[in-house]
C-alpha cells in the first residue's frame, strides 16, 4: 500500500523523468515547450523547494550515478547524454545525433547500474539518417555506455522504448512503451523476460514509460494511457496497482529511494508526487 | 475532355479517394488571413479544388502496437502524395491557361483549416469534433490536398454535408490531454475549443518522435471504418421500393441461380429480365412492403421449379402497410401469414398463392432442416410459442404443423430466432433473443429452457463456430433498430455446464463514454435489421454480412436515418488468442431490408450479395 507523503510543483512545464539521490533530492527532466532539468532540496521547513532549473533543451531521461553525477538525455541541437554536478554545474557529455553505435535518435531514458555502466534508450530517428553511406531509420534500441560514453552494446527492435532502469546486479529494466511490455535484461544485454501487454485490466500497459527497480528488486512502472502506476516482483507478478486519472494526468516518470519512497512524475500535472509504502520508512 | 474531367482524371489514376470543386468565397469573407500565402497572386482564386489520399486504417487500428516508424513514414507519404497530386493538378490548370496555387504542406498557422474548409464547401464531409475532416466513406483517414484557381470549374452548389457526429463523443473522450475542450465545432476553419498546446504535449512529451501524436482520436472515431479488399460491385436492378426480402433460386429450371424479393423474380445470371410473381406494388418509403418478412425459395414438389414461401403482412386499413398495431384481423390472423407461391412450371400463367402458416409473431424467421428430415422448416415464434413448421411433403402447399418448442411465452412480438447445435450432441437447438431450448430429440415438447439474453431486438441468428474452438457459438445483432453486432462465445465449465461471453463486434451503444478498455475500431452503423454467414474471402471460415435497414421504420422512427445506407462484410480471423473481425464496406448507399442472401450466384466461385429495401434491390457482385 502506498500513501502520499508530499507533492512539488515543478517550475517545468511538464516533468516527463525523475531521479532521487540518497538524500532525498530530486531531479527533474522535461521534455515538452522549453524542456529543462530541475533540482528540488529540502528547504529549511523540509518542504522542497527548487534549487536550480537549467534550460538545456529537451531533457527525456535523468540518472543519478554513486559517484554523485546526474546523466541527462538531451534533445536540442543535437541528441546526447550530459552530465551534471549535483549543483548544476556541467561537467561533459557526449554523443551526437545519428544511428552509429554511440550516437543517437531521439535519445529516452537513461540508467545506471551497480558498476555505474549507462544505458540509454532510443526512440527513432525518423526520418532516416545518413549511416556508413546508406540511409537508415535509426532508434529503437538500448545501448550500454561506461561512463565516459564510452559503447560496449546494443540491443534493437522495440517500438519506442523510453523508460530504462538497473539495479545493484546489473539487471537492466527496459518499458518498450509502444509494445505495451517490460522487458528485463542481464548485464550481458541478453533477454531475461518480459511482460505486459496493452490493456487496461491490472498488469496490462498502455504505454508504458517510467520505470524503477528498488533494493529489494521490485519494479515500478508508470503505466501513462492508464494514469496509474504499477508494481512487479522482480519475476513480473503484479504486487500492486496505485493511481487513477484522479490522482494522476499522464504520468510519465517514476524512481524509488533507498527507503522505497516512490516519486512519480505527474506530468500533466506538473508536479512530483512521493508515496511511502507501508512498512517501508522505518527501514 | 473537360477541365474538371481531366482533373478527375489525374486524381484517380494517381490514387486519391475523393476529388471535388467548391466555391471557396465564404472562406475568403470569413477567415481573409488563411489565404496570406497567395496574396501575392493578382486575384483572388475563389475556386477550391480538394482531394484526399486514403490512410492505411489497419496501421490506425492497431495503435498503440503499430510500428511507430511505419506510421510517422507513411503519414509522410501520403501527405506527399496528396502534394504531387495536386502538383499535377494546379500544373494542368496552369497549361490550360489559369491560375493556380498548390496549398503548402503544413499549412501555416492561420491557415489551418483551409485543406478541411474546402473539402467541406465541395460537399465531401463535415468537420468533425475531432476538429479533422471526417467523410462518410473514409471517416478521418485521408490525407487532404487542395489546389486554388481561378478556372472555371463547376464547383458543388447542393447542401453541405450535415455534421453526422450527432451525440457521439469518442474523439472527445479518449484524448489523453483533454485538448478538446468544447463539444461544438461548427465552422471548418480555425480549432476553436481544441487546445493545440495540450495536444503538442502529446508529440513532445508523451511520444518524442517525429510524428508523435497519439492518434486515438482518429482511432476512435467509428466514421469510415471499412478496410477496402474484395471490391464488389454495384447492379441496381430496382430503384423503386417494392420489398425488404431477397432470396435465390432456380424459378425457371434452366440450372441458373435466379432471385426474387417477393413479387418478383429476376432471371440469372443478368438479372435483368423480370417476371410478376404476384401483383407488385410500388410503396411508400413511409410505410412497409406487403413483403417486409424475408422471403425463401423450395422446389416443395420436386418439379424442378422454386417456388417461393412469402411472409405477408396483413394490410391495413386502405390496403397501406402503415404499421397499425397488432390487433387480429378479420380471420382471426396476427401479424403475418405463411404464404407460398407456387410455380407455374412453364405450364399455368399464375403463380398460385396458397395459405400455410398463421399467426407468424416473429420478425426476421429463419429457414432450415431444424429436425433433419430433408426438409426446410419455417423457424418463428407463433404469439405463444417459439417453434417451428414443418410441411407435409404429401401435401405441402396445406397447412403446415406448428411444433411449439417453448412454453406459452405471451408474446406480442418476437424478434429473431435460429437454429443449430448448441450443445454437440448431432441434434438442433432453437434459439431466441432471450435464450436458448434444447432438443431433447425424439417428439417431445417443450424442450428445456436456457435463458441467456442473446439480443435486445435480434434479427437473424446464427449459430456456428466463431473462434475454432470447436464449440458452436452464437452470433446476432444487439437492437435492429438500435445499434450492436454481438456474438457469444460458448464456454463450458469443468462439469461441462454451458456458459456464454458476450463480446461486442460492433459497439452496443456507439456513444457510450469512450475508454482504453471499450475503445472499439468498429463503424457505427444502425438498424442492423438483418445479417447473413457465408465464406467470402474462400478461407474456409464463414464470415458476416451486415447492413443497414435503411430507414427501417421510416424517416424519424430509429437513430440516424440519414446515415448513408452501408453494407459491410465483416472477415473472421482466428487468432491463437482469439477471433478478430475486420469490416469491408460493401458498398456505402444501398444498405439492407430485412434479409440478406450471400450465394454463388453466377457459379464463378465468388459469393454475390443481394438484398432489396426502402432504395431498391442490389446485387453486389
Ligand atoms: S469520434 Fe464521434 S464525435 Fe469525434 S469526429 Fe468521429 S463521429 Fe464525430
Amino acid at each position: 500500500m502506498l500513501r502520499l507523503t508530499g507533492s512539488v510543483n515543478t517550475t517545468l512545464a511538464h516533468p516527463k523523468c525523475v531521479a532521487v539521490d540518497s538524500d532525498g533530492n530530486i531531479f527533474a527532466g522535461c521534455a515538452g515547450y522549453n524542456g529543462g532539468l530541475e533540482k528540488f532540496t529540502h528547504g529549511s521547513n523540509r518542504a522542497y523547494e527548487s534549487e536550480w532549473c537549467h534550460a538545456i533543451g529537451k531533457v527525456m531521461g535523468v540518472a543519478l550515478t554513486d559517484a554523485g553525477h546526474v546523466f541527462c538525455t538531451v534533445k536540442s541541437d543535437r541528441h546526447e547524454v550530459r552530465v551534471y554536478k549535483k549543483c548544476g554545474g556541467f561537467l561533459y557529455s557526449w554523443g551526437s545525433t545519428g544511428a552509429a553505435e554511440g550516437q543517437f535518435s531521439t535519445p529516452t531514458g537513461i540508467a545506471s547500474d551497480g558498476k555505474g555502466y549507462i544505458y540509454v534508450a532510443e526512440g527513432s530517428s525518423w526520418p532516416a539518417v545518413q549511416h556508413n553511406d546508406t540511409w537508415v531509420v535509426g532508434g529503437n534500441r538500448l545501448q550500454k555506455f561506461d561512463s565516459d560514453g564510452f559503447f560496449i552494446w546494443q540491443v534493437s527492435g522495440f517500438n519506442v522504448p523510453i523508460g530504462v532502469a538497473a539495479d545493484k546486479k546489473c539487471r537492466v529494466y527496459l518499458s518498450d512503451t509502444y509494445n505495451c511490455c517490460v522487458r528485463i535484461f542481464n548485464e550481458n544485454g541478453e533477454l531475461i523476460k518480459s511482460f505486459g501487454e496493452y490493456g487496461s485490466s491490472p498488469g496490462k500497459f498502455n504505454c508504458p514509460q517510467g520505470i524503477a527497480v528498488d533494493r529489494r528488486g521490485n519494479i515500478y512502472v508508470a503505466d501513462v494511457l492508464n494514469n496509474r502506476v504499477q508494481k512487479f516482483n522482480g519475476d513480473g507478478l503484479l504486487l500492486d496497482v496505485f493511481g487513477n486519472e484522479k490522482e494522476f494526468w499522464l504520468p510519465c516518470g517514476i524512481a524509488v529511494d533507498e527507503s522505497n519512497r516512490v516519486f512519480v512524475a505527474d506530468t500533466m500535472n506538473q508536479r512530483i508526487k512521493i508515496y511511502e509504502q507501508a512498512g517501508d520508512a522505518a527501514q | 475532355m473537360t477541365l474538371d474531367k481531366k482533373i478527375i482524371g489525374i486524381a484517380e489514376e494517381m490514387g486519391a479517394c475523393h476529388c471535388g470543386f467548391a466555391d471557396i468565397s465564404p472562406i475568403y469573407s470569413k477567415w481573409p488571413d488563411s489565404f496570406d500565402e497567395c496574396s501575392h497572386l493578382p486575384a483572388a482564386l475563389t475556386t477550391g479544388i480538394s482531394i484526399g489520399v486514403l490512410e492505411d486504417v489497419d496501421m490506425l487500428m492497431n495503435l498503440p502496437h503499430t510500428d511507430n516508424d511505419y506510421r510517422t513514414k507513411h503519414y509522410a507519404e501520403k501527405i506527399d502524395l496528396a502534394l504531387k497530386i495536386c502538383g499535377n493538378i494546379a500544373a494542368l490548370v496552369n497549361e490550360s491557361g489559369f491560375t493556380a496555387h498548390l496549398l503548402s504542406h503544413p499549412p501555416i498557422k492561420k491557415a489551418t483549416g483551409l485543406y478541411k474548409g474546402i473539402a467541406v464547401l465541395a460537399g465531401l464531409g463535415w468537420v468533425g469534433k475531432n476538429r479533422l475532416f471526417v467523410s462518410p466513406a473514409n471517416g478521418c483517414h485521408v490525407a487532404l490536398g487542395a489546389v486554388l484557381t481561378d478556372a472555371p470549374l463547376p464547383v458543388f452548389n447542393g447542401r453541405q454535408m450535415e455534421n453526422r457526429c450527432g451525440n457521439c463523443t469518442r474523439c472527445m473522450d479518449i484524448c489523453p490531454v483533454h485538448a478538446y475542450q468544447t463539444e461544438f465545432f461548427g465552422e471548418a476553419n480555425g480549432l476553436d475549443g481544441f487546445r493545440t498546446d495540450l495536444c503538442s504535449v502529446v508529440r513532445g512529451v508523451i511520444n518524442p518522435t517525429g510524428w508523435g501524436v497519439c492518434g486515438l482520436c482518429v482511432k476512435a472515431c467509428p466514421i469510415g471504418k471499412g478496410r477496402g479488399g474484395t471490391p464488389f460491385v454495384k447492379q441496381q436492378i430496382e430503384n423503386d421500393f417494392v420489398s425488404e426480402c431477397a432470396a435465390a433460386g432456380d424459378f425457371n429450371n434452366d440450372g441458373v441461380t435466379d432471385i426474387t424479393v417477393g413479387p418478383y423474380w429476376y432471371e440469372g445470371p443478368d438479372f435483368i429480365v423480370r417476371h410478376e410473381i404476384f401483383a407488385a406494388e410500388k410503396f411508400d418509403r413511409h410505410t412497409y412492403s406487403k413483403t417486409t418478412q424475408p422471403c425463401f425459395a423450395h422446389d416443395f414438389n420436386g418439379d424442378g421449379f422454386a417456388d417461393v414461401f412469402c411472409i405477408e403482412r396483413n394490410p391495413g386499413p386502405g390496403g397501406t402497410y402503415v404499421f397499425q398495431g397488432w390487433e387480429k384481423d378479420a380471420d382471426g390472423c396476427s401479424g403475418w401469414r405463411g404464404v407460398i407461391y407456387k410455380n407455374p412450371a412453364q405450364k399455368e400463367s399464375k403463380w398460385i398463392r396458397h395459405v400455410v402458416l398463421d399467426n407468424i409473431a416473429n420478425e426476421a424467421p429463419v429457414w432450415g432442416d431444424i429436425n433433419k428430415d430433408g426438409r426446410p422448416e419455417l423457424i418463428y415464434s407463433s404469439p405463444e410459442h417459439y417453434g417451428y413448421a414443418a410441411y407435409d411433403p404429401a401435401n405441402p402447399y396445406g397447412a403446415w404443423t406448428f411444433f411449439p418448442v417453448s412454453e406459452n411465452m405471451h408474446f406480442y412480438l418476437a424478434s429473431g430466432a435460429g437454429y443449430g447445435d448448441i450443445t454437440g450432441n448431432g441434434t438442433n437447438d432453437l434459439i431466441g433473443p432471450s435464450g436458448w431450448w434444447e432438443n431433447p430429440g425424439g417428439e417431445k415438447y417443450p424442450w428445456n429452457f436456457h435463458p441467456q439474453k442473446f439480443s435486445e431486438n435480434a434479427a437473424q441468428m446464427y449459430v456456428f463456430d466463431i473462434d475454432g474452438d470447436g464449440l458452436n457459438d452464437i452470433l446476432t445483432v444487439w437492437h435492429c433498430h438500435g445499434y450492436g453486432l454481438v456474438w457469444h462465445k460458448q464456454t463450458r465449465d469443468k462439469d461441462g455446464k454451458i456458459n456464454w461471453q458476450k463480446h461486442e463486434i460492433f459497439p452496443a451503444d456507439p456513444f457510450e463514454k469512450t475508454t482504453a478498455e471499450n475503445l472499439s475500431s468498429m463503424p457505427r452503423v444502425s438498424q442492423l435489421h438483418s445479417l447473413e454467414i457465408a465464406d467470402i474471402n474462400g478461407d474456409g471460415i464463414n464470415d458476416i454480412i451486415v447492413g443497414k435497414r435503411f430507414w427501417a421504420h421510416g424517416e424519424f422512427g430509429d437513430p440516424e436515418p440519414e446515415v448513408p445506407a452501408e453494407i459491410y462484410w465483416l472477415e473472421i480471423i482466428r487468432e491463437r488468442d482469439g477471433v478478430r473481425f475486420i469490416p469491408h464496406l460493401v458498398d456505402g448507399d444501398s444498405g439492407a431490408g430485412t434479409q440478406i442472401t450471400a450465394v454463388d450466384l453466377n457459379n464463378d466461385g465468388k459469393i454475390n450479395i443481394f438484398t432489396s429495401n426502402k432504395k431498391g434491390v442490389f446485387i453486389h457482385r
